[in-house]
């Protein structure tokens, strides 16, 4: 018998699925928002860059090639496989490819836990309401980074933890499938090892009789860990990871590893995942999973801590509270509103379930691939995606590659990606984004200079710095501009280049 | 000792811990204009509220909120200096947790440990300013609503005079009417969801807990300028500068080790509640709901999250921790072997030997907390951290060489300069309410020598410089001013002849 609401035929195939139209609102957007992911960030070129190399060379660089200041030292390349990813969008379509593959990456991802919320509540509007507040909650992190790569390996991830906790999922040989492309794709694949401690530790707490489910979890994380030795670098990416976490001076001088700012409308969406996850936790009437309060509390805390977990805190915690508000809803069905509502969201679930779904969102998938490859602006502000002339040294870069410029140079952090997407392997850089390489020694060194602390002339000499590429507001320029020592030769209002007379 | 019973024992080693971590050197940024303020309502025997300590405002009036508290404040420093500032803080914080203490619902030695968490979340606060008042008074209308609810006594009549107490201490009486609010909708939401309880107040009781907010509401207009404290909360909250300049009104950095414990606090309170059996009562969610986010918006709000979320957090972990144990008793022989052992080892310590033992702890305690106000008050101490801290060496320059003359000061020097150099009016100070965005604006925009930054000295008629030497400014004035003074954090410059 047909169920109410039930379509069939080609309607089942053209009415798209709740699901779909997220995914296809959440691609479009990121499209939309092109030139804001590629600008926001300065590492893109690092990462493109990287790529590049490895696909050219057709081997992975375990040494540095991109720096003078650390020529030859090793090097973890704990993101090569989202570099040659990024590098390879760019080949087919320059950066509009690179938006392309963010977008679909972080669409698919949402998409993924509306479904995986959808399934566990059969409530498609509160697993829709969840989804869209997890997509605002990490929305502050879609950037042009493998760090999307991890958002979508968190998701599946927790799905197939989740699936194997409820019984769906029988065996455990994917979880070390996923975990060896996620230790190649970026270094957070140790959220996946925290995921798994929850998930060992609450299965253990609420299940204390049942062996045979701990074995399935304990076989989990130790094939799991086994094979994230798998990668350029052996074990040697923990001890970069750990290395670089637990340095308090790299992690405090990370922009994305500072706590969220909650007077930021940006963050807000978060801070209303919080509330809302204590009141799900204090209405339910239910003793809550132990696993879950474990998610919640700790990554809340991971959260806030560092605004860069955001994201994974938002789509691990997101189909936790979808279900628990699926269950106050059923709880409370006696109520008027409840009942109808309930009423209403059964029938959904049986259109829902009726159609086809994939049509429309495999369609512009294709067409803006297509009108992207073609070359055709469609970000929201007809900038077109390129690293905008008011915030990358454009036209510096531009005066650098037509005129002869001896020597090494110093160059403002955030553009190291830039430049050496730009001039490398012509010039190499002081420093770029990958601070968990260039240590806490170079950083220091290079915060030593730009704020002209005691001592920055001599780290300019003892790295033969022939020229500066830095901000024209920068105390450095206004500085290097009284001495006699250095020249302006370029100079716009977003950088300046001074060159050091003696050498020249 | 009769009175060294158990609870009473527990609750004095309390307290104070808190006594010891709560007396501190008292130098805090704005506890200076406080006490100038203080002084000149005490002297001229009326409320100061006409500017005088600054050029930029001079003359203009402004809504002293906490003149009762810089009066107080000023009569104790005035009679007792730096310790008797650093012990009557350390006594304001005592007092709030203990009411706190009273309000938790658990073993005594759990009651201690969320205490001690309390404290050390709301110690971001614990400064000789009017804020503590705050945690005084939140902390006293958190334990009349806890006996008219959770004990049926209803002792509400002493809302009024906290309310008019506070009202003249300082403009925080809007967390007591927050509080209360959210207290008020928490019951609402137990009414909405159905719940009969007798933990849950009856309508009648929600009726009579409205009529007290509205009452509290009306009370605070009982100062010296009647309407204009209801205005206070929101022209301070919507002062832009604040959020950008004061570190207190940001959002919190967890990197910052004596941030964290609000964080563990807030890991703590969600934990407990996810994991025990006990659904959480409506005026508890809403209270932690709106507190949380307050303390995650601006970290001034630490003290008033942590002092609601204590007996919260003890309420749940009671239930959660009673349930674990009876489940590691039951699976586990070695636990219930453990249990049942040291179960018995206090029967078997005879009482006079456990007095002996608790006397000599509280002994040791009394004489650190005894220690630590001295040690935390030494003039070599206080001196130090003055000079650290404070323009110290430009002070004493002004004095010795100069009569009067305005200064272009740092934000957090002005109210130093205000009470050492009263013929020195200064630019700005932490009297935010009074500068407004206009001059706070103007003075950044002067610190980092934007356009016309030269004209504006001149239209202010600006005579001395003190600012710290990494500002553009410092860099800016070097060729034009002449350097007084310059050292590690400190620059004065004075117009050249």
């Amino acid at each position: 018998m047909k169920k109410q609401g039930s379509l069939s035929g080609i309607s089942a195939i053209l009415m798209p699925r709740l699901g779909e139209i997220l995914f296809i609102a959440i691609f479009l957007s990121l499209i939309g928002l092109g030139p804001k992911l590629l600008n926001i960030d300065g590492d893109l070129g690092r990462h493109i860059t990287l790529g590049d190399y490895i696909i050219t060379s057709q081997s992975i660089p375990t040494r540095d090639v991109f720096s003078h200041t650390k020529l030859g030292d090793p090097l973890t390349p704990h993101e090569w496989l989202a570099d040659v990813i990024f590098a390879l969008a760019h080949r087919v379509a320059g950066l509009n490819g690179v938006v392309w593959i963010t977008a679909l990456v972080i669409g698919v991802s949402f998409w993924l836990v509306y479904k995986h919320s959808f399934n566990l509540s059969n409530m498609s509007l509160v697993a829709l309401a969840g989804t869209i507040l997890a997509a605002a909650a990490s929305s502050l992190h879609w950037l042009t980074r493998p760090h999307i790569f991890t958002i979508f390996f968190t998701v599946i991830w927790t799905i197939e933890l989740e699936k194997l906790r409820i019984g769906i999922r029988k065996n455990w040989i994917v979880f070390p499938l996923i975990m060896l492309i996620w230790v190649n794709t970026h270094g957070a694949f140790i959220a996946g090892v925290l995921i798994w401690i929850c998930y060992i530790v609450g299965y253990f707490i609420d299940h204390r009789e049942s062996w045979e489910g701990i074995k399935s979890y304990i076989w989990i994380g130790l094939s799991s860990l086994a094979v994230t030795i798998f990668n350029p670098d052996g074990l040697g990416i923990w001890k970069t990871s750990f290395g670089f976490l637990s340095n308090r001076y790299l992690v405090s001088h990370t922009a994305e590893y500072l706590p969220p700012d909650f007077q930021h409308s940006s963050t807000w969406p978060f801070l209303i995942m919080i509330v809302l996850s204590v009141i799900v936790l204090a209405l339910t009437k239910k003793r809550i999973k132990m696993v879950h309060v474990l998610l919640i509390s700790g990554w809340t805390a991971m959260s806030l801590y560092s605004a860069r977990n955001i994201p994974l805190y938002a789509v691990i915690v997101a189909p936790i509270l979808v279900v628990e508000i699926a269950d106050f809803i059923r709880g409370n069905a006696t109520s008027i509103v409840a009942e109808k509502f309930t009423a209403f969201q059964s029938r959904l679930v049986n259109i829902e379930k009726s159609l086809k779904g994939g049509f429309w969102s495999s369609v512009v998938i294709l067409a803006i691939g297509i009108l992207l490859l073609m070359g055709y602006s469609l970000d929201f502000q007809d900038k077109g995606n390129q690293f905008l002339d008011d915030v990358f040294p454009v036209e510096a870069v531009d005066w650098i590659k037509e005129n002869e410029i001896n020597g090494d140079g110093f160059n403002y952090f955030p553009w190291g990606g830039y430049l050496l997407y730009r001039i490398w392997p012509d010039k190499l850089v002081f420093i770029d984004g990958q601070t968990d390489f260039y240590g806490e020694l170079l950083t220091r060194q290079y915060e030593q200079v730009i704020t002209l602390s005691p001592g920055w002339e001599e780290v300019l000499r003892e790295y033969q710095v022939n020229w500066v590429l830095m901000p024209t507001q920068s105390k450095l320029v206004e500085h290097l501009q009284i001495l006699e020592d250095w020249d302006t030769v370029y100079r716009d209002h977003v950088s300046t280049i001074m060159l050091l007379k003696i050498e020249n | 000792m009769p009175w060294i019973k158990e609870e009473n024992f527990y609750l004095t080693v309390l307290l104070l811990l808190i006594l010891i971590m709560a007396v501190r050197t008292p130098l805090d940024t704005d506890m200076w204009w406080h006490l100038k303020a203080g002084e000149e309502t005490w002297r001229n025997g009326e409320v100061y509220s006409v500017d005088t300590f600054s050029f930029t405002r001079e003359g203009e009036s402004w809504l002293n909120h906490s003149w009762l508290y810089q009066v107080l404040m000023f009569l104790v420093f005035r009679a007792g200096g730096y310790w008797a500032l650093s012990v009557w803080v350390g006594l304001c914080a005592v007092i709030s947790i203990a009411f706190v203490y009273q309000q938790m619902e658990s073993n005594s030695m759990i009651k201690v440990i969320v205490g001690i968490l309390a404290g050390i979340v709301s110690s971001v606060v614990w400064a000789p300013r009017p804020q503590i008042m705050s945690l005084v008074l939140f902390s006293a209308v958190g334990y009349l609503f806890y006996l008219y609810k959770w004990k049926k006594v209803n002792r509400l009549l002493w809302l009024a005079p906290i309310f008019i107490l506070w009202s003249n201490l300082h403009g925080g009486y809007i967390l007591g009417i927050v509080f209360m609010g959210a207290l008020l909708c928490g019951e609402l939401l137990n009414k909405i969801l159905a719940e009969n309880s007798m933990e849950h107040l009856s309508w009648r009781e929600i009726k009579i807990l409205g009529i007290w907010i509205l009452a509290c509401s009306l009370v605070v207009l009982i100062n010296p300028f009647g309407l204009g404290m209801w205005k206070i909360p929101f022209t301070t909250i919507g002062i832009e500068s604040l959020q950008n300049l004061i570190s207190e009104w940001a959002s919190p950095d967890f990197h910052q080790f004596y941030q964290q414990p609000m964080l563990w606090m807030l890991f703590g309170v969600i934990a407990a509640i996810g994991l025990s059996k006990r659904r959480i009562d409506g005026s508890d969610l809403a209270v932690l709901v709106v507190f949380g986010w307050g303390a995650l918006t601006a970290r001034r709000n630490f003290g008033p999250f942590a002092l609601a979320t204590a007996p919260i957090l003890t309420r749940h972990l009671e239930y959660f921790l009673s349930d674990w144990k009876n489940t590691i008793v039951d699976k586990f022989s070695f636990a219930r072997r453990w249990l049942s052992s040291i179960s018995g080892t206090n029967d078997k310590i005879k009482s006079g030997y456990r007095y002996a033992v608790n006397l000599t702890l509280l002994l040791l305690l009394s004489t650190a907390a005894i220690w630590k106000v001295y040690e935390v008050n030494k003039p070599s101490l206080i001196n130090q951290v003055e000079q650290e801290n404070f323009p110290f060496a430009a002070a004493e320059y002004l004095a010795k060489f100069s009569a009067s003359g305005r200064i272009l000061n740092e934000y957090n020097w002005g109210g130093y300069l205000i009470w050492n150099l009263p013929d020195f009016p200064i630019f700005v100070d932490g009297r935010t309410d009074l500068f407004g965005d206009e001059i706070i604006e103007e003075w950044i925009g002067i610190l980092k020598a934007e356009n016309k930054w030269q004209n504006k000295l001149d239209i202010w008629e600006i005579d001395y410089i003190l600012i710290k030497p990494d500002r553009p400014l410092a860099a800016a004035a070097a060729e034009t001013w002449e350097t007084l003074i310059s050292g590690e954090g400190i620059i004065l410059l004075g117009r050249k002849e």
